[in-house]
């Protein structure tokens, strides 16, 4: 019998070949590492871009615009558990820090916030999402919202990417969910309940059951921790604060 | 090679053994990527590349190979082909890879480009493989825009949605079906595009056994 045709011959053909395939998978993923990491740096910027609203996102934007707009204009915050409680540290925790939440605010010229953002997301229908939600310096009143993750049906659940729908979070309010319960209800009849958000006809389990719950609970986090932001900035704003702002204000509206 | 087999191999692989509506192979994705032409497209793209690729690689080493382990290596082959069309998509396309999410990744599982490799490539030449492998993706990709394009309109009101080709067909008014672009959808308008195609071409299949 020709080695060919032994065991061994197969054993050490298997071997070899996969150690070939595995070999160039390996090089390609190397060589493709780095625009990867930055498609994700990338997508994440222009999350934080669009929910502050900070400049018009076209296909000609680069990542070094991005970054440069979020250097200006945004802050970073990280609750982590403290001696004390939890505590607020606005640099990257190490590693080995136990993160309880994240937090953004948008800054002008003279460093005083104009909006503040946290994340939001929970059990969509096909699988986790993930978004950011900004508010204005009262820390309730909704500004926009952006979705960073989802595996939705198109043209259904991941409707809630659309500026139409999420324009209509502009405007309602935030509030801790123990006093007021902020409600998915059907399409159209939310009018102008700051509390009630219109459903997506046809994703009922995206926007009803999905999004119904994890706002709330969403909201409840957000309650814990903001007073922590608060600290940090002193008190809000004065209320027409704000409303200077809103020129920039367009990309939810179109 | 005579021009005349070429075309036999390939319109055998293309119409008359084509993989979706004669050999009901590779309806998993078809029923999951087609209620969006642009996602369609890329799918078959990413298959056409995969088939080509694994059927080319299979039959070169189609004398090398031992029979006892042939589907082994296949799997092997074709896997390989995925993770670098994922990564590619990944690194270049990143927003369509998003949108793909888990499908191209199922690419794998695709059961006309295994079917391909044994029935086909591992005993034939590279050249009629690559032929072949072409002539299949197309065949498939022909059926999926086939099953798309219905259930985009009826669905959404467009034709390529989500892209700088998009049209809109459908007046303001038009009342969208929604259950076409759900799973069912999918079911229905392909076993109707099936039955269709079955009608118009004769029952020459079943005929031959």
């Amino acid at each position: 019998m020709s080695f060919r045709k032994t065991r061994s011959f197969s054993v050490l053909y298997m071997f070899i070949l996969s150690a070939i395939f595995a070999g160039v998978i390996s090089l390609v993923k190397v060589g493709t590492a780095e625009q990867i990491q930055d498609n994700d740096r990338i997508a994440a910027s222009k999350s934080l871009v669009r929910v502050f609203e900070l400049m018009e996102i076209t296909p000609a934007t680069t990542g070094a615009e991005l970054a440069a707009a979020i250097e200006k204009q945004v802050r970073k915050f990280w609750v982590v558990e403290g001696a004390a409680g939890p505590e607020l540290v606005s640099t990257q925790p190490s590693a080995d820090t136990q993160v309880l939440y994240r937090m953004w605010a948008a800054v002008d010229e003279s460093g005083a916030p104009f909006a503040y953002a946290f994340p939001i997301g929970g059990k969509g229908f096909w699988g986790p999402i993930q978004g950011l939600m900004s508010v204005e310096t009262d820390f309730i009143t909704i500004r926009t919202v952006v979705w960073t993750k989802h595996s939705e049906t198109p043209g259904l659940g991941a409707r809630i990417e659309e500026d139409q729908y999420r324009a209509k979070f502009r405007g309602k309010r935030a509030d801790n969910p123990a006093a007021h319960r902020f409600q998915v209800v059907p399409d159209g009849t939310m009018g102008n309940d700051p509390h009630k958000i219109d459903q997506i006809t046809g994703a009922t389990q995206t926007t009803v059951v999905g999004m119904g719950k994890f706002l709330n609970d969403n909201f409840t986090d957000w309650h814990r921790y903001y007073p922590l932001l608060k600290q940090h900035f002193g008190a809000p704003a004065p209320a027409n604060e704000p409303e200077t702002q809103q020129p920039t204000a367009n990309d939810g509206q179109e | 090679m005579a021009k005349s087999k070429t075309k036999k191999i390939f319109w055998n692989a293309f119409w008359t053994d084509n993989p979706v509506f004669r050999q009901i192979l590779g309806i998993c994705s078809t029923l999951a990527v087609t209620n969006l032409m642009v996602n369609t497209i890329i799918m078959d793209i990413g298959l056409i590349f995969v088939l080509i690729m694994s059927n080319v690689t299979v039959s070169l080493l189609r004398n090398v190979t031992p029979r006892r382990i042939r589907m082994m290596v296949q799997v092997l082959i074709i896997a390989t082909y995925v993770i670098l069309f994922d990564l590619a998509l990944k690194a270049y396309l990143p927003d369509i890879s998003k949108a793909l999410g888990a499908y191209v990744g199922l690419i794998i599982t695709n059961c006309i480009i295994m079917g391909r490799a044994e029935a086909f490539a591992s005993s034939n030449k590279p050249y009629p493989a690559f032929i072949d492998g072409l002539a299949s993706g197309l065949g498939y990709s022909v059926i999926l825009l086939a099953i798309a394009i219905p259930r985009e309109i009826l669905g959404f009101g467009t034709i390529m949605k989500d892209t700088f080709l998009q049209v809109t067909l459908m007046p303001e008014s038009f009342t969208k079906w929604i259950i076409m672009v759900m799973a069912p959808g999918a079911f229905f308008t392909l076993a109707i595009v099936i039955w269709i195609i079955r009608g118009w071409t004769g029952r020459s299949g079943e005929d031959k056994g």
